[in-house]
C-alpha cells in the first residue's frame, strides 16, 4: 500500500469512487450464501445500499474525493454530517480501497490508508499515536488488502499492516505486522470465578 | 499497584457552584489546548474548531456541568442528551474534569469521575464505577480520580475507586482498577502472531 494507491483505486475521479462503491455493495451482496441467494438485482442492490454501513461507506468515500480534489472544507462538512449520523470517525484524508466492508459502524475511528477488502468490525480504532486523529498520514497506519480487524481491536501509531491480515478481537496492535499472518490478543480467554464469594473482587482487582 | 482500602472521606459528595467566569476560562482552555495540538500534527489545520466534534463533546460536557453545579439538574441533563445525540459522548454532567480536557473522537466515550488537567480519552475509552466497590475517594461512591496529564488511549477504562497519578500514559486496551503511581505508563495486554495458512480461519 503505497501513497499514490489512491490515485489507483480512482479516488480522484468521480467515476473511480462509484467503481468503489459498486464494489462495497458488490462484496455486501456476496458476503454469504443468503445473500448471494437474494442475487445481485436493482432491489437488492438498493436495499444494501441504504444500509447504514454502506451509507456511511459513501458518504466517507464522497469526503475523501473531495479532499483529494482540493476541497477540504466541503469534505470536511460531509465527514461531520457522516460523524452526526452514524456516529463514526472516518477523516476524509484516510484511502480506503474498494470492497470494504463496516459491519457495525458506530464508534468506529479510522484515520489511515487501507487497501482493497477491508473489514472493520464495531468500534475498533485505527489512528495515531498523538492524541488527535487529524494529522497527516504518514504517522497514521498503512493496512495491506484484505486485512480484518476485529471489533474492539486498536491499531496505533505509524505501523504497517502486510497483506490477509486478520487481528482479532480487542489486540492492541503497536508494531509492524506481515503479510498472512493472524494476530491474536492473550486478553480473549476470560477468567471465570463465583460471583458474591468476595473472589471476584479480587480477580477484577488483578486484572491490571 | 495498592488497593484502595477503606473510605477516605466522610463528607458526602458535594460539588460547589462554579462561577461562570470559570466555567469560561475552562472551555477557552479546552479550546486552545485542542487547537494547539492539531495545529501540531497538521500546521494548516483552521485556527477555530466550535463545530468539530471532539470540541463539541467538551463545550457541551462544561455547559451541562455548570448548570448542574448552579441547581439546575434538568438543564444539565438536556445539555448531556443533546451531547450524546451530535457527538455520541456520555460525560456525565456531575464529572469534574480540569481545564485542557480534549476527546479526540468522542463516540462511544464515557466519562465520570474527577480528573486535573489535560485529560486526554481517546477513542471508546472511559472511567467510572459500578465495579462494586463504593468507596468514596474524593469523586463520589466508586469512581476514580485522576492527576494531571493523563492520556488515554483507544478502549482503555479506569474502573472504581482508584486514584492515578500525574503524567500517567494508559497504553490501549488496558484496564486499570488498583491505584497508579505518578509519571508511569500502564501497558495493555500483549498480542501473539500466528502464521496464517491458505483459507484455514481461526
Amino acid at each position: 500500500m503505497t501513497p499514490d494507491a489512491c490515485r489507483q483505486h480512482g479516488h480522484d475521479r468521480f467515476s473511480g469512487v462509484r467503481a468503489n462503491i459498486r464494489a462495497d455493495v458488490g462484496r455486501y451482496l456476496t458476503m454469504s450464501p443468503e445473500n448471494i441467494e437474494r442475487g445481485s438485482g436493482f432491489k437488492q442492490r438498493l436495499s444494501a445500499f441504504l444500509r447504514p454501513e454502506l451509507l456511511c461507506l459513501t458518504m466517507h468515500r464522497i469526503a475523501h474525493y473531495l479532499h483529494v480534489r482540493g476541497w477540504r472544507r466541503s469534505a470536511r462538512l460531509v465527514t461531520r454530517i457522516n460523524a452526526l449520523l452514524h456516529k463514526v470517525h472516518l477523516t476524509p484524508q484516510s484511502c480506503i480501497g474498494p470492497g470494504c466492508r463496516l459491519p457495525h459502524p458506530s464508534g468506529l475511528a479510522f484515520h489511515g490508508r487501507a487497501g482493497s477488502g477491508l473489514t472493520l468490525f464495531s468500534t475498533c480504532v485505527c489512528c495515531p499515536a498523538g492524541p488527535i486523529v487529524d494529522g497527516p498520514l504518514e504517522v497514521a497506519p498503512c493496512l495491506g488488502d484484505d486485512v480484518t480487524v476485529g471489533g474492539h481491536a486498536v491499531l496505533i501509531g505509524p505501523i504497517k499492516v502486510g497483506d490477509r491480515v486478520k487481528i482479532s478481537f480487542s489486540a492492541r496492535v503497536a508494531e509492524d505486522v506481515p503479510s498472512d499472518v493472524v494476530v491474536i490478543s492473550r486478553s480473549v480467554r476470560n477468567r471465570v470465578v463465583p460471583n458474591g464469594t468476595g473472589s471476584e473482587n479480587v480477580a477484577i482487582e488483578g486484572a491490571v | 499497584m495498592t488497593r484502595v482500602g477503606a473510605p477516605q472521606s466522610a463528607t458526602p459528595w458535594k460539588l460547589d457552584r462554579l462561577r461562570w467566569r470559570v466555567t469560561r476560562a475552562r472551555i477557552r482552555a479546552d479550546h486552545r489546548r485542542f487547537v494547539a495540538l492539531r495545529r501540531e500534527q497538521r500546521p494548516d489545520a483552521p485556527g477555530r474548531a466550535y463545530l468539530h466534534p471532539a470540541f463539541l463533546a467538551v463545550l457541551l460536557y462544561r455547559l451541562s456541568n455548570h448548570l448542574y453545579r448552579a441547581g439546575h439538574p434538568w438543564l444539565a441533563r438536556l445539555f448531556w442528551h443533546l451531547n450524546l445525540v451530535l457527538t455520541g459522548a456520555d460525560i456525565s454532567e456531575p464529572a469534574d474534569i480540569g481545564e485542557g480536557f480534549v476527546v479526540p473522537t468522542p463516540a462511544g466515550v464515557a466519562i465520570m469521575g474527577v480528573a486535573g488537567r489535560n485529560l486526554t480519552v481517546m477513542a471508546c475509552s472511559g472511567l467510572g464505577g459500578e465495579m462494586g466497590r463504593r468507596d468514596d475517594i474524593g469523586a463520589g461512591p466508586g469512581l476514580p480520580v485522576l492527576g494531571d496529564d493523563v492520556t488515554m488511549e483507544p478502549h482503555t477504562g479506569v474502573l472504581g475507586p482508584v486514584r492515578i497519578g500525574d503524567s500517567v500514559r494508559i497504553c490501549a486496551g488496558a484496564v486499570v482498577t488498583g491505584d497508579v503511581p505518578a509519571n508511569s505508563v500502564v501497558a495493555g495486554h500483549r498480542i501473539r502472531v500466528i502464521a496464517q495458512r491458505e483459507e484455514s480461519t481461526p
